[in-house]
């Protein structure tokens, strides 16, 4: 395992028709942990997401200005498709393609990326990445079925397998869980947990459950209106909040 | 006591059933009329009634409207082979760029080209082709089919990709994929069943035309298929021309091409449904 940094952001501004989301955001994010990025809503907790993989390129009238080195690279001056390659990424609300089958949900990513090259390759790409969202064995007898036949957090699980069949070293979520279940909230916790400790992935989510935050985090950043107004280990945080927005919002004050 | 409520709501529920069969009953009548007026020159006619020309005015037995079956079925898939690509491109950048002002232009177009009369189409066609190459052509007729097709399948599409949900369109780009590969693989997928929607609803309307074809097929109603660049005939012209005269057997032919229309619109219909699933959002 390396303890390197995974994303370094600094002096990150961001404005959406000329309204500003972010201000000067500068976090550090080491590489294999598990950050949570929590706020109230409207604090710009997806804003910042959405840079780390250039999706905020797709809003009309977004300024981006700053630094975003992503294993050192800086990926505002890398093509923006290049950039997505690098990490997936999972929604707020399930999102598989509709017209797709469970398999190609998955296979589509890897085989537009040229990620595997044969049909046995791809095979076992979807297999790996259905076994590390926890969903193998509940889809491996119908991987040709289309996703509506899934429940809401099966459906949650094929899109993290779908981002992760790209085998990305970081992996972003937007409230993952907000519209799931307890008991697929639980198990997507445990994949995310498996895929840092197994893979050495580097995972960032936005949530606003303290105590998802608190359970399997090993980082806090805390927005407030655009700006961090706490950054920190979760149990430094969880036990001594510094800040007294952040330990409203532990207490669900907020 | 009686009890109002339920003996107006009553009232209203068969109020309602005899207002609805009203609006149906021109769908029902058509269907019933044109098949008891045509189907029996066709059983008449016999197989004669599909290849065949038209048989002389005093003939014992119609003949047949072959020229018109060709001549639609030709100009209107000419039409569509014309008009669904660029009809689809269109909207594809209509729906990515929705506010660019070549979006604005072709919008503002098509809308009036769904106002337009159907006529003005074949004028233009017959300006811009017909004049230069000093005859009527089956091509000419299928350009004008392919212009009134056209907004058709545009407004359809456009309507159909808008529709599709942003959040499948972001997960196209999360996992890697171009902007073409977004569109292609996902949006157009997705709106399949919208686009095909369209799609049919223009053949349907380019099956159907008489006016555009007046002045660029022209007709051609004793040859069966004479190539593209010669006259053509098609079953609504056949049909206009041979319903104003006063021949018994030609009469009957438009009826019979009548019917004949009738059944394409319906096999186009359960086709298209048929082809395309849709797809569950």
């Amino acid at each position: 395992m390396s303890y390197g940094i995974a994303v370094e952001v600094k002096n990150l501004n961001v404005s959406i028709a000329g309204k500003p989301i972010l201000k000067d955001v500068n976090v550090k994010i080491p590489e294999s942990t598990i950050t949570a990025i929590m706020g109230p809503s409207g604090s710009g907790k997806t804003t910042l997401l959405r840079v780390l993989n250039r999706l905020i390129d797709l809003i009309e009238g977004v300024e981006v200005k700053g630094s975003v080195k992503i294993f050192g690279r800086n990926i505002l001056e890398t093509d923006p498709y290049e950039v997505r390659r690098m990490s997936g990424m999972v929604f707020q609300i399930p999102n598989p393609f509709p017209h797709l089958s469970i398999y190609d949900n998955v296979a589509l990513g890897a085989k537009i990326n040229g990620i595997a090259k044969s049909k046995r390759e791809l095979d076992e790409l979807v297999k790996w990445a259905l076994e590390k969202a926890m969903l193998w064995d509940e889809v491996k007898d119908r991987l040709r079925d289309p996703p509506w036949k899934l429940s809401g957090g099966q459906q949650q699980r094929l899109c993290l397998a779908r981002a992760l069949a790209l085998k990305p070293r970081l992996l972003l979520l937007d409230e993952p869980t907000a519209n799931i279940d307890p008991v697929n909230t639980l198990k997507i916790e445990e994949a995310l947990r498996n895929l840092k400790k197994e893979e050495d992935m580097t995972i960032i989510l936005v949530t606003h459950m303290p105590h998802q935050a608190i359970r399997i985090s090993d980082y806090i950043i805390m927005l407030y209106e655009g700006v961090v107004v706490e950054v920190g280990p979760t149990e430094e945080i969880a036990i001594n909040p510094k800040h007294e927005l952040t330990s409203r919002f532990l207490r669900g004050e907020m | 006591m009686p009890n109002w409520r339920s003996l107006k709501s009553n009232v209203f529920i068969v109020l309602v059933v005899i207002l609805a069969l009203i609006a149906i009953a021109p769908v029902f009548h058509i269907i019933i009329y044109i098949t008891l007026r045509g189907l029996p020159v066709i059983l008449e006619a016999g197989i004669e009634f599909f290849i065949s020309t038209p048989a002389a005015v005093i003939a014992e037995k119609p003949g047949g409207i072959a020229p018109a079956i060709v001549g639609t079925l030709f100009m209107t898939t000419m039409a569509t082979i014309i008009a669904v690509p660029i009809a689809v491109l269109a909207a594809t950048f209509s729906a990515e760029y929705p506010n660019h002002i070549i979006t604005k232009a072709v919008r503002a177009t098509s809308r009036s080209l769904l106002e337009v009369a159907t006529i003005l189409v074949g004028m233009l066609v017959f300006a811009l082709i017909v004049l230069p190459l000093g005859r009527f052509t089956g091509l000419a007729g299928a350009i004008a089919l392919a212009i009134v097709m056209i907004p058709y399948v545009y407004t359809y599409t456009e309507l159909a990709l808008l529709s599709v949900p942003k959040t499948y369109i972001e997960a196209g780009y999360s996992i890697g994929l171009k902007k073409a590969q977004v569109i292609y693989l996902v949006t157009l997928r997705i709106a399949r069943r919208g686009v095909m929607r369209g799609v049919t609803i223009g053949v349907a309307k380019a099956m159907g035309e008489t006016a555009p074809l007046l002045f660029t097929a022209f007709g051609a109603r004793n040859v069966i298929f004479g190539g593209p660049l010669e006259p053509m005939d098609a079953i609504p012209l056949m049909i206009f021309q041979f319903i104003q005269t006063g021949f018994e057997n030609w009469n009957k032919l438009a009826w019979g091409g009548a019917f004949v229309l009738l059944v394409l619109y319906l096999t186009l219909f359960i086709i298209s449904r048929r082809i395309v699933r849709e797809v569950r959002v």
